[in-house]
């Protein structure tokens, strides 16, 4: 059987027989050590089709390739407007999070589970996404959606400020953002204070990347 | 795939250890011990980042 290693395309090949039949399988890449999940569940027997590799069990599945205008998450947006998608279970906080977005001028919408959330960033770039780890019953450090902004390029990624909505690390710990590839943590026990961190996070993010942005423009890549 | 779209945050996060590591190896008065440490980390990150 044949696999092909989703991050560095490898192609590996792998006896019938080492594979559980009817069941999915992790195995690591041996030139960049990704794990690779195969998953053989829905393959027929003595089927001689090359196999499905999943990294890290991820299936970045939103939804079929069909186009559904009812899908989009915007009909229309001024040019110059902001867009902000939010990943939270908590409707308390949604409800804060959107005061505080609507005061800042950014159009919202809130992702109903990570399939959900997926499908509406295959139709739209955001400017801003706000994730909680926990988002739809992930695991903190497996959460689906912060694996998918992490393997963006970067020429998408650093076009969205992503801020991660925690309780496991402290408001701006610089280092555990670094760490979970996101522009700022957020705690929730600060979540009071939400419009003085995004607002600061912003400013911090518009200074890191003015003088890329500045130089990309003058050269004409943007 | 262009090598371009291959750049993550996952390419960027290991270049600035890399580079935070090398600083630390050109510290001063740096015990051997710690050297060596560091010298091991700076390598299995290379060899991640297909470098040797």
């Amino acid at each position: 059987m044949e696999i092909i290693c989703n991050n560095c395309n490898s192609k590996l090949s792998i006896a019938e027989d080492k594979l559980p039949k009817g069941k999915a399988a992790s195995i690591r890449c041996p030139k960049c050590k990704t794990k690779i999940t195969v998953d053989l569940r829905n393959r027929p027997e003595n089927s001689t089709a090359a196999g499905t590799a999943k990294p890290n069990s991820f299936n970045f599945d939103e939804g079929d390739d069909d186009y559904d205008a009812s899908e989009k998450p915007f009909d229309f947006l001024e040019e110059e407007g902001n867009t902000a998608l939010i990943c939270e279970n908590d409707p308390e906080i949604i409800k804060q999070i959107n005061i505080v977005l609507g005061i800042m001028d950014y159009s919202v919408t809130t992702a109903e589970s990570v399939r959900d959330a997926l499908k509406k960033m295959k139709y739209h770039s955001y400017n801003m996404m706000l994730i909680n780890e926990t988002f739809d019953g992930s695991d903190p450090d497996a959460n689906g959606i912060l694996v998918y902004v992490e393997r963006l390029s970067m020429d998408v990624r650093r076009n969205i400020f992503v801020g991660l909505l925690t309780q496991r690390y402290a408001t701006m710990d610089n280092m555990s953002a670094f760490l979970k590839s996101v522009n700022i943590v957020i705690n929730s026990k600060d979540i009071g204070s939400i419009d003085r961190i995004i607002s600061r996070g912003i400013n911090e993010y518009e200074l890191f990347y003015a003088a890329y942005k500045d130089s990309a423009k003058k050269v004409g890549i943007v | 795939m262009s090598d371009q779209n291959k750049y993550t945050c996952n390419e960027y996060r290991q270049e600035m250890i890399l580079l935070s590591l090398r600083l630390r190896l050109n510290k001063e008065n740096l015990p051997e011990s710690e050297k060596e440490l560091i010298q091991k980390q700076i390598q299995q990150i290379e060899i991640a980042m297909d470098m040797i």
